[in-house]
């Protein structure tokens, strides 16, 4: 019998699709994002689209799939911008696409992933590379990154554990032994920390 | 999400496990032994090293004890030495073994302050300076040192203990940095309270006992209890694995939320 579904959550398809085909699960991974328009997105079991609200794509994965155990939301490219020369659009831009989409993920999977059994929210976010130009994409992970140590707290007694992984632009394909460490059935007491990819 | 058996590549790997006489320490050793490694036990006493071995063989695994005190480079390059006799080059060290005598800063004697180094930070240097070449040869090699939420936060009482394991998450990353592009991948965990029998010296130095200690404990976590010994053995034996080339020089936390 197949396992409960993982959810891979995020603005930007890509993303979700370079993300989706690192995750190793029993049961079936279902991209969910408000840039789905049909049915299938590349390296998923199913896409479920989120434009009409994130409450009605949980409840959509909920009644196709069953309850998921683990959530994980996506980061979405971020212009390099120096803050001197951007609009507030821009600001607004990095913050909707990877802050809002994440905690939005969060507010509509988070009920469904309540027991029986542990549960797992891992929240991507970018590291910034220390280049100039990062400072929307900077703002916008750091916020991600204690979104997820505060969201533990909230969430720990319903056991579920909330982290975060950060990597570089260019790290993306490399985060999907990081996702594997997170979701072993031995990383129930891993929670409210921030791990990296390529650390050294 | 995945249960025991996950971790690939540990078939017949020689590992080496210090302080496995008993708790986590003894938890990886069982854990590894389950992988199909060849486990060598080291704890500081003979009787506590050759049961967890004995443990391991009357399970249908592989071990030999070699028990010793880490804390002297000839007795960690005689008994590395008797494990290559036995089993073949080490090509998993754990790094686990530690003492903790708690006591506040002022009222520990210098002799505990220098031995708690000596047995948990040079320990580690002795074992890894004594197998490194031989991974560095065979261009594979894990080395996975037990640190602590402490050597990341400090701890009151515990001042040599915190000092240690902070220079240990400090040259895991170090060191990582050294030889990862030489197939040796150096990782570290940083747990918090885990039941082991650690905890009977925290309740002595807290005027508690161990059930209230447990109970203390257990509330300062977003999780609201302790770690077991096997959780953390799981995690360090994932880092041995070939799974593990992403984490070089990380310190996995595992404190179940705990932040002080």
């Amino acid at each position: 019998m197949a396992g409960r579904p993982t959810v891979v959550a995020g603005s930007d398809l890509a993303v979700l699709a370079a993300v989706g085909g690192q995750v190793r699960a029993d049961g079936p991974v279902i991209a969910v994002s408000p840039a789905v328009r049909g049915a299938a997105v590349d390296g998923f079991a199913a896409a479920v689209p989120a434009a009409g609200g994130w409450d009605a794509a949980a409840a959509q994965v909920v009644a196709g799939w069953g309850a998921p155990r683990v959530l994980i939301t996506c980061p979405a490219p971020v212009p390099r911008r120096q803050l001197a020369g951007s609009g507030p659009g821009d600001w607004q831009a990095a913050l909707d696409s990877n802050l809002g989409t994440a905690a939005a993920a969060c507010r509509a999977f988070a009920p469904v992933l309540r027991g029986p059994g542990p549960a797992a929210i891992i929240m991507l976010a970018w590291e910034p590379s220390g280049g100039p130009g990062q400072v929307h994409l900077a703002a916008a992970s750091g916020a991600i990154k204690l979104l997820a140590l505060a969201l533990a707290a909230d969430l720990g007694g319903d056991g579920i554990t909330v982290n975060a992984v950060t990597a570089g632009e260019d790290d993306l394909a490399a985060v999907g032994p990081v996702l594997e460490l997170l979701l072993l059935a031995d990383a129930g007491y891993v929670t409210a920390e921030v791990l990296r990819v390529g650390a050294s | 999400m995945k249960g025991a058996g996950e971790a690939g590549g540990l078939d017949g790997r020689v590992a080496l496990v210090t302080g496995a006489g008993q708790g986590i320490g003894a938890a990886i050793a069982r854990r590894l032994a389950a992988e199909r490694a060849v486990v060598a036990v080291n704890a500081l006493h003979p009787e506590k090293a050759q049961r967890t071995a004995d443990q391991i063989v009357a399970g249908g695994g592989r071990a030999v004890a070699v028990p010793g005190d880490v804390a002297s480079a000839e007795i960690v390059d005689a008994l590395v030495g008797h494990v290559e006799s036995a089993a073949g080059p080490v090509e998993i060290l754990v790094n686990n073994a530690a003492i903790l005598k708690m006591a506040g800063f002022l009222e520990l004697d210098p002799a505990d302050f220098d031995r708690t180094i000596d047995v948990n930070l040079t320990g580690v240097m002795h074992c890894t300076r004594r197998v490194l070449p031989g991974m560095l040869a065979a261009r594979w090699g894990r080395i996975v040192t037990i640190a602590s939420q402490w050597g990341r936060i400090g701890a009151k009482g515990a001042s040599p203990y915190s000092a240690a394991k902070g220079g240990l998450i400090a040259m895991t990353t170090a060191l990582a940095r050294e030889v990862e592009h030489d197939g040796v991948i150096v990782t570290a965990i940083g747990p918090g309270t885990v039941d082991t029998p650690q905890l009977n010296e925290d309740a002595a130095f807290m005027g508690l006992s161990l059930d209230e200690v447990r109970d203390r404990y257990s509330q300062e976590t977003l999780i609201g209890r302790i770690a077991s010994p096997e959780e953390i053995a799981g995690l360090a034996v994932w880092l041995a694995s070939d799974n593990a080339v992403a984490m070089s020089g990380q310190t996995v936390p595992a404190t179940g939320g705990r932040s002080e």
